[in-house]
């Protein structure tokens, strides 16, 4: 075996491997999970409760699960901003599809969310830009559920869902009353 | 060389590491790359589907790559995740984009600025015509109505439609239906564009960008007057 033969070897098993790592890669990124960094202080104090200071969160996008569209109320997600495509949003899902909210600063005061449509909101009211500025958003713009804060390691945590109290839907078109009720 | 045994273990391992390498490989094209899909529906006539459903309908090849960065142009036919329910996507033709003032067939708002981030889309079906047996005895004169989802086929998903007839002889009157399909849609939504027709064979064609002139817009806000007046 001489080094030319060597050499060509090894070449050939890099290229076969880079044609096969990057379509791996790429589905996996697509299909399966998500990294990214927040920026800005639209979820505080969920995320980023220092700002930029001591480094942004970064948190772990789950796109297997919205891979139906199946969000629920409470959820942080990653969204496809509806003024700039190019741009994505982190911000919490108030309300779903057939859902009468109270809106904050919004043209109309209520609204009932319509179909194929949610509603999102940053948690810091006041400095966000979320749905009480350019209304329901549509739930195919949806892109992944922020399921872990992995970055700074004293913030590694799961993120659960949970709305504020005060920004629960009033009630729901499709008479799903459970966001009101709980009955065990 | 080997025995069956091993000549089979070979075949399997071969099988099942070819199946890890192909299935990212296909799930990255056709996420990235292509897409082929069937157009369902007559919402496109005559462009697509100008048989309906008799003949089979039209496949059309998607380019996923030309809308990475959500850049479409007017007169493109694209397909796009439905803002009424996801799961679903339509094929419409582009007839506006950001900035562009336009004037609506139907729509709650005569005229409208398509907002950022969003684009303006419509069916190229602009109207049918139904005898009056289908719809009974005939009334003297013409009439505009808001059509009920009986009347119209192609009325679904909150579409407007608007049902006039026009009185050809003292008995009979002729029932036009406009059935407008349109949507303002957000530009994160777009999925890919029509590129060819690629079956039925008779009807491999690329598909060019066109609007039709009594679509276009009225001016775009951005000063960008380029579909108004072409210098070279």
């Amino acid at each position: 075996m001489a080094q030319a033969g060597a050499g060509r070897r090894y070449v050939r098993a890099f290229v076969s491997g880079f044609f096969v790592a990057v379509p791996v890669t790429v589905t996996v990124l697509d299909r399966f999970a998500y990294v990214a960094r927040v920026e800005g202080a639209s979820m505080q104090p969920s995320l980023n409760p220092e700002g930029n200071v001591t480094g942004s969160d970064v948190v772990l996008l789950n796109r297997w699960s919205v891979r139906n569209y199946q969000v629920r109320r409470g959820d942080i997600v990653s969204v496809l901003s509806p003024k700039n495509p190019q741009q994505k949003i982190i911000k919490r899902v108030i309300a779903l599809e057939g859902d009468f909210i109270k809106t904050l600063g919004y043209k109309n005061r209520y609204l009932k969310v319509p179909d194929g449509h949610f509603w999102i909101e940053g948690d810091h009211h006041g400095h966000s830009l979320d749905s009480n500025s350019f209304g329901p958003v549509s739930l195919g713009l949806v892109h992944g559920r922020a399921s872990h804060i992995i970055w700074p390691p004293n913030r590694w945590q799961r993120i659960e869902p949970s709305i504020p109290p005060e920004r629960m839907p009033l009630l729901n078109w499709h008479a799903d009353a459970t966001e009101d009720e709980e009955k065990d | 060389m080997a025995q069956q045994a091993g000549a089979g273990r070979r075949y399997v391992r071969a099988f099942v590491s070819g199946f890890f390498v192909a299935v990212p490989v296909t799930v990255t094209v056709l996420d990235r790359f292509a897409y082929v899909a069937r157009v369902e529906g007559a919402s496109m006539q005559p462009s697509l589907n100008p048989e309906g459903n008799v003949t089979g309908s039209d496949v059309v090849l998607l380019n996923r790559w030309s809308v990475r960065n959500y850049q479409v142009r007017r007169g493109d036919i694209v397909s796009v995740l439905s803002p009424k329910n996801p799961q679903q996507k339509i094929i419409k033709r582009v007839i506006a984009l950001e900035g562009d003032f336009i004037k609506t067939l139907g729509y709650k708002n005569r005229y409208l600025k398509v907002p950022d981030g969003h684009f303006w889309i419509e069916g190229d079906h602009h109207g049918h015509s139904l005898d009056s047996n289908s719809f009974g005895p005939a009334l003297r004169t013409p009439w505009r109505a808001r059509c009920s989802v009986k009347c119209c086929v192609w009325c679904s998903h909150g579409v407007s439609c608007q049902v006039f007839g026009v009185q050809t002889t003292q008995m009979n009157v002729v029932w036009h239906i406009r059935g407008f399909f349109f949507f303002q849609v957000s530009l994160g939504l777009v999925h890919g564009r029509a590129s060819h027709i690629i079956w039925p064979p008779n009807r491999w064609q690329r598909i060019e960008p066109s609007i039709p002139p009594e679509r276009m817009p009225l001016l775009n806000w951005h000063a960008d007057a380029t579909e108004d007046e072409e210098k070279d």
